[in-house]
């Protein structure tokens, strides 16, 4: 009930003797946009005001299931400033478009999401679907032209639970799925033969677990500011992950071609994997083309909650492990049930990728793993920071807690003892670059005081438990090569050694322009400050496919690094003409062109660049990298986790006190950004395991938690003292060794924190979040067991 | 859902009398505006749609904490909890009632928020109706035909309604002095997170006689009922008593079942069980102590 006032963060970064010595690389830089942030100059989407701009309202269905029979316009069309009004049957031309854009062309092997969603839609699949939206020419107006339509709904009957959803005679949910089973997918790589090595194995631990479907709670919701110049460009702020997907997304569904098209990416309020998808452009642009006016649509957090994709939930994950007595794992078998909701977005993937990641995690020669996933009349399930590595992990470092103890074997040693190591086949089926799992468990432990804590007597606090539990996890840096990892980065000089880098990542929060600039100017020998970052309009960029999957840093880092390298290897050629020396004798450090082992022998950047941009005689040339890149390789994060928590078992509340991260994400280009993510990231995911839970109503298919007074995000208050370490060694494949390290921050807190709970009361917790209740609950069936077992003795 | 404020218009009366006649003229129409933290959030959900608000914010004669010399405290309907959290005449005589105070919320809603807005409110689960019902307080209130006084468990008439007719306001609230050998406590849990609403609270008066035994308990309950309600029958079981643990967890098991609750029930009336409990071994315990220090 009390909180921690004071600064509780600590960190450290722990370099490897070996690492070379960079200049700009590993320093924490000020961020490039800090100071539009701070000073509120900074524009986001909602911020954009354009003349004669209208404001888009939606209408959202109150039923889970129903057809929209008519809907009646006359009053809200009659309404003075109303400027247009869209209906499903009024932008039927406008007709399908692919909620998580993972089609053909990015998804290997020819995995396709179809949907069937339109820009407002004819039968309402969710509470919550948008069925009709407005244009207006100020916010009161479109709200009253909202409350002014008059809707006539053909009630269907529903389904939510995904295991109701798949009984024979459960209503169907979508024309796409007659039995509901939106996809029926498998573990990607399996290997050997699971059921008989389960039946060999000397210890089978298993469980069945459940997850809930989490909200990103973005800072910013969902905003769009688009219109239709004379020329008949559409130009669009998008907070979209994705731009360039974005943008083709958009060229689809109002069937346009993609250099019609602008998209501009203004700053933009978290997004956690929620943007990845188009989310109220569809709408703003939909209203735009029909009143011939900008229009901004800014989504209020019901419409953030109701519409938009959120974690997917998995309403049953049954997972069997088999271990040799000594603790080798030898089989995991995999059996999920995931919720969909009422559309298929990027929720199926969120099994694949899970089951992938977290399967591959430890050394394992038997694997198999099968999930159903699910539609239902509730809103859609998507990509959330993790995608499914969460609720996997949440389940097998749990059962690898389980094994430990049931052989007697410490929970670090355990894990160790089957860490993959390097030049093995990593989670994503390609070889292992790096791995510092050891280091971090080693780091994290001595600085959490594991083993000291876990040996020593525990006081008797009354009705305070007190327990210490840890978790490891690795995560892909990018998703190679199960999507498309293809990033384009420019780079050129300017005549004064400046130099312009136009790429396009999200800026979302994460500090991205930062370590881009960082590691060009550390490849081109120039400052931090010198880099000046083109981005953020597909007029004006290359393809990129966007900031996800943890890969910012590292892939378009990766055409970050490959342009600069270019455009240097230019700039010194000019040089050695300078300085009569070969090419292959230069070194370039702060600014200045030095021949190595003749410090007397210089030139500055500067000058070389002036040089080359005012010359005569045919010399004129403008230093200018471009260039590609497409992993083909996929270097896991790694970290380990401890947790002490207390838990009351009066009142069934966890409290947390103490965490401590260790992470292994390669080179850090900047240590300050990694510990944000680290810490934001356990913030979130203590929400996760704790607090959050997004609810709906069983009976009518409301849902109750579409605002933060119902849907609990933990605060400043309830976060635990918290140290961050880095192992900070490099990866042979990352630009200057950096791995990603966006998921990695949440993943292994709800393991970490269940195997603290378990340490403290002796009680496994298989169902998040947990809450209270089920802590309550679990201490009581606790206590008849204990009961059970003592008379049947 | 959240949506826009409707219009309306602000008026600013320069005395509660012209409060009152503004009440009196604008009748439905019309809402007191304290502090607002509460009442602007209704307004953008609709359930409540005023045209008119009567801001008093800005009236001192509303404004204080006052504590007569045989212990009675009066404060204005516009002390905020902030102030009355770090009140010494609060935290002096009534320590439970700035606990309730301080537990309000986020420092921006307790620099905002008024005890008068909290009481008015009469939402189920604000927290310093708990208290003010265990410490027996007054209300007192102003209309068109005068002054009158209402005790604070017979002020609520259920979730989020009130004896207060619609051209009254409250100008004060009192809280009478307790007895020696005395202490109270407020004990409460969250929803979930640190600064979440209540999920229930207990506000606890224990008053000893010299020979230890119970001469008075007082409990009320909030967040449990459709208001803040006293834990009569648990009072009963302990007053002219000795209790040990076990008549305690007993007294606590009965508040529990007296208490109302509607979402999240079998959860809060445990809780109930847990605080009470808490609170009343705690207030016995340290009336003890202190009349054993006193002896000395
Ligand atoms: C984020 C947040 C957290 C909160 N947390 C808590 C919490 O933990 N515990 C809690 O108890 N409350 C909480 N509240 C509710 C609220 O802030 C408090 O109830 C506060 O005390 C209300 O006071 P106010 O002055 O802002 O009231 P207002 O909003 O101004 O008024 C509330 C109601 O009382 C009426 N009213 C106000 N003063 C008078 C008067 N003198 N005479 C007659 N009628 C009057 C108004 O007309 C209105 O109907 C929270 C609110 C927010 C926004």
């Amino acid at each position: 009930m009390e909180g921690h006032a004071a600064d509780n963060r600590k960190s450290a970064v722990h370099q490897g003797a070996e690492v070379a010595q960079f200049s700009v690389v590993g320093t924490r830089i000020r961020q490039p946009d800090g100071p539009a942030k701070a000073t509120g100059e900074a524009k986001f989407a909602g911020d954009i005001s354009l003349p004669g701009m209208l404001i888009g309202k939606i209408l959202r269905s109150p039923y889970p299931h129903a057809v929209i029979k008519s809907i009646d316009t006359s009053k809200a069309e009659a309404l003075p400033g109303v400027m247009a009004v869209l209906t499903p049957d009024n932008v039927a031309e406008w007709k399908t478009f692919d909620r998580g854009m993972k089609d053909m062309p990015l998804v290997a092997g020819g995995y396709r999401v179809p949907s069937e969603e339109a820009v407002v839609n004819k039968v309402a699949r969710h509470y919550g679907d948008a069925i009709a939206a407005v244009a207006a020419v100020d916010e009161h107006t479109a709200e009253e032209a909202i409350e002014l339509l008059e809707v006539e709904y053909e009630l269907l009957p529903f389904v939510l639970d995904a295991e109701e959803a798949m009984q024979p005679d459960a209503p169907q949910v979508s024309d796409l799925a007659p039995d509901n089973v939106g996809k029926h997918l498998f573990y990607p790589y399996p290997e050997g033969d699971v059921d008989k090595a389960l039946a060999e194995a000397d210890l089978v631990v298993s469980g069945v677990f459940s997850t809930h479907k989490q909200d990103h709670c973005t800072q910013e919701t969902a905003a769009c500011v688009a219109y239709l110049d004379a020329s008949g460009r559409l130009n669009v702020w998008s907070q979209c992950q994705l731009a360039h997907l974005g943008r083709r997304e958009l060229a689809s569904i109002f069937k346009m071609p993609v250099n019609r098209i602008k998209l501009m990416t203004p700053f933009v309020g978290g997004s956690f994997g929620q943007r990845g998808a188009v989310c109220a452009e569809p709408i703003a642009v939909a209203l735009a083309l029909r009143s011939k006016r900008p229009v901004r649509l800014v989504f209020s957090r019901e419409d953030n909650f109701l519409g938009l994709e959120s974690r997917t939930g998995f309403k049953k994950i049954d997972i069997k492990m088999g271990f040799t007595s000594d603790g080798t794992l030898t089989a995991i078998k995999t059996q999920m049930i995931g919720t969909l909701g009422g559309y298929m977005g990027c929720g199926p993937m969120s099994s694949v990728i899970g089951m992938t990641l977290a399967m591959g995690h430890y050394r394992c020669p038997n694997r198999f793993g099968e999930a159903h996933m699910v539609m239902t009349n509730t809103p859609v399930s998507g990509a959330m920071r993790g995608f499914g590595n969460d609720a996997m992990m949440f389940c097998i470092e749990q059962l690898m807690d389980d094994a430990a103890r049931r052989l007697g074997i410490d929970p670090i040693d355990i894990r160790l003892k089957n860490a993959k190591e390097p030049g093995e086949i990593a989670s994503m089926g390609l070889e292992l670059e790096s791995t510092y799992m050891e280091d971090c468990l080693q780091l994290g432990a001595e600085a959490f005081g594991w083993h000291e804590k876990r040996t020593q007597a525990k006081k008797d606090e009354g009705p305070i438990k007190r327990g210490y539990g840890m978790a490891t996890m690795s995560h892909c840096t990018g998703a190679a090569p199960l999507y498309l990892e293809h990033s384009n980065a420019m780079v050129k000089f300017n005549e004064d050694g400046s130099a312009d880098l136009t790429v396009h990542p999200a800026p979302v929060g994460q500090h991205i322009w930062g370590a881009l600039s960082q590691i060009c100017a550390e490849e081109l020998g120039i400052r931090a400050e010198d880099v000046h970052i083109v981005t953020g309009d597909t007029d004006v960029t290359l393809f990129e496919y966007g900031s996800d999957a943890s890969r910012s840093t590292y892939a378009i880092g990766g055409a970050t690094l490959r342009a600069a390298r270019q455009a240097k290897e230019q700039m010194l050629a000019r040089a050695a003409e300078m300085l009569e020396v070969p090419a292959d004798r230069l070194e370039v450090k702060d600014r200045v062109v030095v021949v190595k082992g003749r410090p007397d022998k210089t030139v500055t950047v500067a000058e070389v660049c002036y040089d080359a941009i005012y010359a005569f005689g045919g010399r004129a040339t403008n230093f200018a990298g471009k260039q590609s890149f497409e992993s083909t390789w996929n270097s896991p994060t790694y970290g380990a986790y401890f947790a002490e928590v207390e838990v009351n078992t009066e009142t069934g509340r966890v409290h947390v006190p103490r965490f401590v991260t260790a992470i292994d994400c390669g080179k850090a280009i900047n240590p300050m950004a990694v510990e944000g993510q680290l810490e934001g990231g356990l913030q979130q995911g203590l929400g996760y395991a704790l607090t959050e839970n997004f609810i709906v109503n069983p009976k009518t298919g409301v849902v109750e938690t579409d605002n933060y007074d119902s849907y609990k995000v933990p605060g400043a208050l309830d976060m635990p003292d918290s140290t961050v370490l880095i192992v900070d060694k490099p990866d042979p494949k990352g630009p200057f060794g950096a791995k990603g390290v966006g998921e990695p921050g949440m993943v292994g807190i709800p393991p970490c924190i269940a195997n603290a709970v378990y340490d403290a009361i002796g009680v496994r917790l298989r169902d998040l979040p947990m809450t209270p209740e089920r802590v309550l609950e679990a201490l009581t069936e606790k206590t008849e067991g204990e009961t059970e077992t003592v008379r049947g003795e | 859902m959240f949506r826009l404020l409707r219009p309306f218009e602000y008026l600013e009366p320069s005395c509660v009398a012209e409060a009152v006649e503004m009440l009196v003229r604008y009748g439905e129409k019309a809402r007191i505006f304290a502090g607002g933290t509460d009442l602007v959030i209704s307004m953008k959900k609709r359930q409540i749609v005023p045209d008119y608000l009567i801001a008093i914010g800005h009236l001192s004669e509303l404004d204080f904490i006052e504590a007569e010399p045989n212990g009675t405290l009066r404060l204005g309907p516009l002390a905020t909890h902030a102030r009355l959290a770090a009140s010494p005449l609060v935290w002096q005589r009534f320590p439970m009632l700035a606990t309730a105070c301080n537990e309000v919320g986020t420092p921006q809603v307790r620099n905002m928020g008024t005890i008068g807005g909290n009481v008015c409110k009469a939402g189920p689960s604000q927290d310093t109706p708990p208290v003010l019902v265990s410490l027996e307080a007054k209300l007192h209130l102003v209309g068109p035909s005068g002054k009158r006084t209402v005790p604070m468990d017979q002020f609520c008439t259920g979730p989020f309604c009130t004896v207060l007719a619609q051209d009254e306001l409250v100008v004060e609230i009192e809280i009478p002095p307790l007895p020696p050998r005395s202490a109270g406590c407020y004990k409460w849990i969250t929803k979930i997170t640190a600064t979440d609403e209540t999920l229930a609270g207990a506000g606890v008066v224990v008053v000893l006689k010299e020979d230890g035994s119970f001469e008075d308990v007082r409990i009320g309950l909030g967040s449990v009922a459709p208001m803040a309600i006293r834990a009569r029958r648990a009072e009963s079981l302990l007053r002219g008593t000795w209790p040990e643990a076990a008549q305690i967890a007993e007294a606590a098991q009965i508040a529990s079942e007296e208490a109302e609750p509607r979402s999240r029930a079998a959860y809060r009336r445990r809780m109930v069980q847990v605080l009470v409990n808490e609170g009343v071994t705690e207030m016995q315990r340290q009336i003890a102590a202190s009349m054993q220090e006193a002896g000395r």
